[in-house]
């Protein structure tokens, strides 16, 4: 396979269950502190989320009030961190230069939620009495939330939804890299954005996954996920505008065509997503520094990332899930964890893997207990989704 | 035609599939004659027992994919997919919601695991023994040009070859019916680089801004987010050359291969 061009990646930001702004992400990462709470709406069972902390979401600004939903407060929350360089670009680029291409695995579902559950049982008159300030088309469908976007930066380039569940917002960074390798875009606001909703947090319990403790992924007396939300965007471009906090070296997207929602037993998609970010890299797995891990804390994740993990690195390179600190952003954790790839290159620091200890017997991996400080040139980051749906990142250190 | 006009369409579209109640395929569509037996995709590559809990969209979506490979000749497991619908499974997710209020307000696992915008790319790789790139998207009006220009990069990046574009989608539920009350209708297109020319349906370069000739829409699926597939597949099979809209501001270049035969051009 041939290598790939570079392409750099120029900003990011995000808010999640560690916080609201970056530097308060970054800082509850760097204490160990997990971003696991109370579920924000009522469920009938027990459970905790990586609820985005310190009350209710702000609502959206005056002109965007139609466009409410979770995931759209999410996304003005977590887009502040980045609107600063998101105008730069395009001023530079031109706005119908600039791209968008974001992951989500629910829009703003929760929006007909609330519209469900107000109109369920009151009888059913034509058209319906739904809530007054219910818009499905501005508020549910997946697109309403790059839409928000796109009016908030005044960008005019092409821009579409990737959503493939929680593989969703990695594999937006290739669709970015063709979008920008063609010529269609000089720069790509590329992210995720997930807001916690009923459908996500009750499915996720139907199917006997969701634990009401904090997640302990690769680690023995594992309980289960917790389900997360976020909002992380990360601005790649053409080179020369800005230096480059990190380089997009690879993706790897392959299918397990092997079941809905378990992952294939020996993990053989997700070994074959990662070989294929390295060889687009022209990367050997001796030189990867660390693995963000999709570990999600079920045993059936855990077991088959960690054989991939093990026949391409063996027990030596140093592996985390961050999940012990989100929960599971979902359609976010793509952009999220890429986010946290980037810091460990810019600073020189893996997160402790929380929960991992005592290992689950079957993990053959290295996976250290407390922060580890070692310089790194790669690392690479997973994502996998139901529907056998299998992306990894690799990424390399930037300029500053 | 010029050479610089023609290597602006490197696209053959080789296969098309297409299931909407009444309308088995794409002859019978476009041939305007619906057979009121024709209620449910049939689906035959998924087993039934993988088939069950999941939705009309999805089954007529994996359809449909099949029916354009298959059309192209091509073997199930070596095409990349890309999928499109701009409402989704919205048909299962409203379900759940009714879930929610009844009984002890938990939901189906067998529901919730099809319930994920790529399920039908999810099934059809596990049907197929695909394990090669797939995706699903949403853009909106804009899904299928969207989901073209997602196919165009990955040919012309190199990544691959083939490609099949599939988009649908199922009507809304109530209560939300009246927001978009759009027919149930998956279509798919089988694209190649390459292609052999008695297997080339037509030619079609790079979807882009503009707005492109807006020809007639069949009765009923104006308005719907394949709106755009069938005026191209209406466009293929009349013998159209020029760019056709898409949707508001997108449009494609294309040229039907009995336009290309009528007016002698290269291959």
């Amino acid at each position: 396979m041939a290598e790939r061009t570079p392409h750099p990646i120029t900003a990011y930001a995000l808010s999640c269950g560690l916080g609201r702004t970056t530097d308060e992400v970054f800082q509850a990462l760097r204490d160990k502190r997990r971003g696991l709470r109370e579920v924000p709406f009522e469920i009938p069972f027990e459970a905790i989320t990586g609820t985005v902390p310190g009350g209710p979401l702000p609502p959206l600004p005056e002109p965007f009030r139609d466009r409410e939903s979770r995931t759209a407060r999410l996304t003005a929350l977590g887009f502040r961190g980045i609107e600063a360089d998101v105008l730069a670009a395009r001023e530079h680029w031109g706005p119908e230069r600039v791209a968008i291409v974001l992951g989500t695995s629910t829009g703003g579902i929760d929006r007909t939620e609330y519209a469900h559950f107000d109109w369920f049982g009151r009888g059913a008159p034509e058209p319906p009495a739904l809530p007054a300030d219910y818009d499905y088309p501005k508020q549910h469908p997946f697109h309403a939330f790059e839409d928000l976007v796109a009016e908030m930066a005044g960008l005019e380039g092409p821009r579409f939804v990737v959503s493939t569940a929680c593989s969703s917002s990695a594999k937006v960074f290739s669709s970015a890299r063709r979008l920008l390798e063609l010529g269609l875009a000089d720069a790509v606001l590329v992210g995720g954005v997930d807001g916690l909703c009923n459908t996500t947090v009750r499915g996720f319990n139907s199917l006997g996954v969701m634990a009401s403790e904090p997640c302990r992924p690769f680690g023995a007396e594992r309980p289960g996920m917790n389900v997360g939300e976020g909002a992380a965007f990360l601005l790649l471009e053409r080179p020369g505008r800005a230096p480059a906090r990190a380089w997009l070296r690879g993706v790897g997207e392959t299918s397990d065509a092997y079941h809905m929602s378990s992952p294939e037993p020996e993990g053989r998609g997700a070994l074959a997503a990662m070989e294929q970010a390295l060889a687009e890299g022209g990367v050997r797995p001796e030189q990867i520094g660390y693995v963000n891990a999709h570990g999600t804390g079920t045993k059936y994740n855990d077991a088959a990332e960690s054989k991939a993990l093990h026949t391409l690195f063996g027990d030596g390179t140093p592996v985390v899930s961050t999940k012990a600190y989100t929960g599971h952003t979902l359609g976010a954790c793509g952009a999220v964890e890429a986010i946290f790839s980037i810091l460990a290159l810019e600073e020189g620091w893996i997160p402790a893997g929380l929960g991992a200890t005592p290992r689950d017997p079957e993990v053959h991996i290295a996976i250290p207990d407390d922060i580890l400080r070692q310089d790194m040139r790669f690392v690479l980051s997973n994502a996998f989704a139901f529907g056998g749906n299998n992306a990894s990142l690799l990424l390399e250190r930037g300029e500053s | 035609m010029s050479e610089t006009h023609e290597s602006a369409l490197p696209v053959h579209v080789v296969g098309v599939g297409l299931w909407s109640p009444g309308f088995p395929d794409a002859p019978r569509f476009l041939a305007g004659e619906p057979d009121p037996e024709v209620k449910k995709p049939p689906c035959a590559l998924v087993k039934s027992r993988m088939k069950r809990a999941t939705s009309v969209l999805t089954r007529s979506a994996v359809e449909v994919t099949t029916q354009a490979i298959e059309a192209a000749g091509w073997p199930l497991d070596e095409v990349a997919t890309v999928f499109g619908s701009q409402h989704g499974e919205i048909q299962i997710a409203v379900e759940q919601m009714q879930m929610m209020q009844e009984g002890s307000g938990v939901v189906s696992p067998a529901r919730f695991k099809n319930s994920v915008h790529n399920t039908a790319a999810g099934l059809f790789s596990i049907a197929a023994t695909n394990k090669r790139f797939t995706t699903a998207i949403a853009a909106g009006a804009h899904t299928f040009a969207m989901c073209l220009l997602e196919a165009w990069g990955l040919m012309l990046a190199g990544e691959a070859e083939r490609v099949v574009v599939t988009v649908g989608e199922e009507p809304l539920p109530a209560p939300i019916t009246h927001f978009s009350p759009h027919r149930a209708l998956a279509l798919s297109f089988a694209l190649a680089r390459d292609a052999a020319p008695e297997r080339s349906l037509g030619l079609i370069g790079r979807p882009e801004r503009g707005e492109g000739e807006a020809t007639p829409v069949d009765a009923g699926f104006e308005g719907h987010t394949a709106a755009g597939g069938l005026r191209l597949l209406r466009a293929l099979h009349g013998g159209h050359e020029g760019a056709l809209a898409l949707s508001p501001g997108w449009q494609l270049p294309m040229r039907a291969a009995r336009a290309r035969a009528a007016t002698g051009a290269a291959e």
